[in-house]
């Protein structure tokens, strides 16, 4: 697969930095054909990402780093969210729509993640932080490539 | 900051407005909801019309806001929720929790 485009962005733990990559994620994420609703649902995927990187990876220290690759391919978009956190029990966080957490604050982000994603994927790597790898597929719902296919 | 609110016929209209989002939008519904209480109203409609968009801190404000407001006697009710938001409250199953309205006559009246 070529790589049509490949944006880096690194940022300071800050929530107010986080409005900052939502830019250049809609900037990106229009950039691939793709229509509102998976630009607004995508985005929000990514969002949740790098907020958790934020928070609960780099504990809101300005001075720690959140970096965002993301690598647009013909057919794919990858896009690798990491912290410099120590990382977290994936197994330990609660289901969000069991009945009994359904007023608990945590474990929607992955949810929305994983429900507006392809695939998803988590790389521990103690010392060095957390990543997180999102991965679409372009080619259902993006009607610019639909009427590229058909000649 | 606190967002605008306007009050009908004993119920508290809550109008956010831009993102519900971590760090900002959601401090701004917690504390908004608390003014409401703290103001003796605890029959609240929350109108999404000018809300952009909404994450998952914010949902948590949201719950955690029905909580206090139903523990406390009261009812919070939703109103004109755009299409994306009434897509992550569906997937994440809180839109089951309200009473969700498109017009604001019948979200009034349903205190009554």
């Amino acid at each position: 697969m070529s790589e049509q485009l490949h944006v880096d962005i690194n940022i300071g733990s800050r929530f107010d930095n986080i409005d900052l990559v939502d830019v250049i994620t809609e900037a990106v994420l229009r950039h691939s054909g793709m229509d509102d609703e998976s630009v607004e649902r995508l985005g929000l995927a990514i969002r949740e990402a790098v907020a958790n990187g934020v928070q609960h990876g780099n504990k809101e220290d300005p001075e720690k780093r959140v970096a965002v690759s993301f690598v647009l391919e013909q057919e794919e978009i990858t896009i690798r969210i990491a912290d410099e956190g120590e990382g977290f029990d994936l197994e330990g966080l609660p289901d969000p729509l069991a009945p009994e957490n359904l007023f608990k604050p945590r474990g929607r982000g992955i949810l929305l993640m994983n429900s507006f994603m392809d695939e998803v994927s988590f790389d521990f790597d103690g010392d060095k932080g957390t990543a997180v790898v999102l991965r679409k597929k372009l080619t259902a719902g993006d009607p610019e490539k639909d009427k590229e296919d058909l000649g | 900051m606190t967002f605008p609110v306007r009050a009908r016929e004993g119920v508290t209209i809550l109008e956010p407005a831009g993102k519900i989002t971590i760090g900002r939008g959601d401090i701004a519904l917690r504390d908004s909801v608390d003014a409401a209480m703290s103001a003796g109203s605890n029959q609240l409609v929350v109108d999404f019309k000018r809300v952009t968009r909404m994450d998952s801190s914010g949902m948590a404000e949201l719950v955690a806001a029905y909580k206090r407001i139903t523990e406390s006697g009261g009812q919070m009710k939703l109103l004109r929720l755009p299409s994306n938001i009434r897509d992550v409250l569906g997937i994440t199953q809180i839109a089951q929790v309200f009473d969700i309205f498109d017009d604001e006559d019948e979200a009034v009246a349903s205190f009554s």
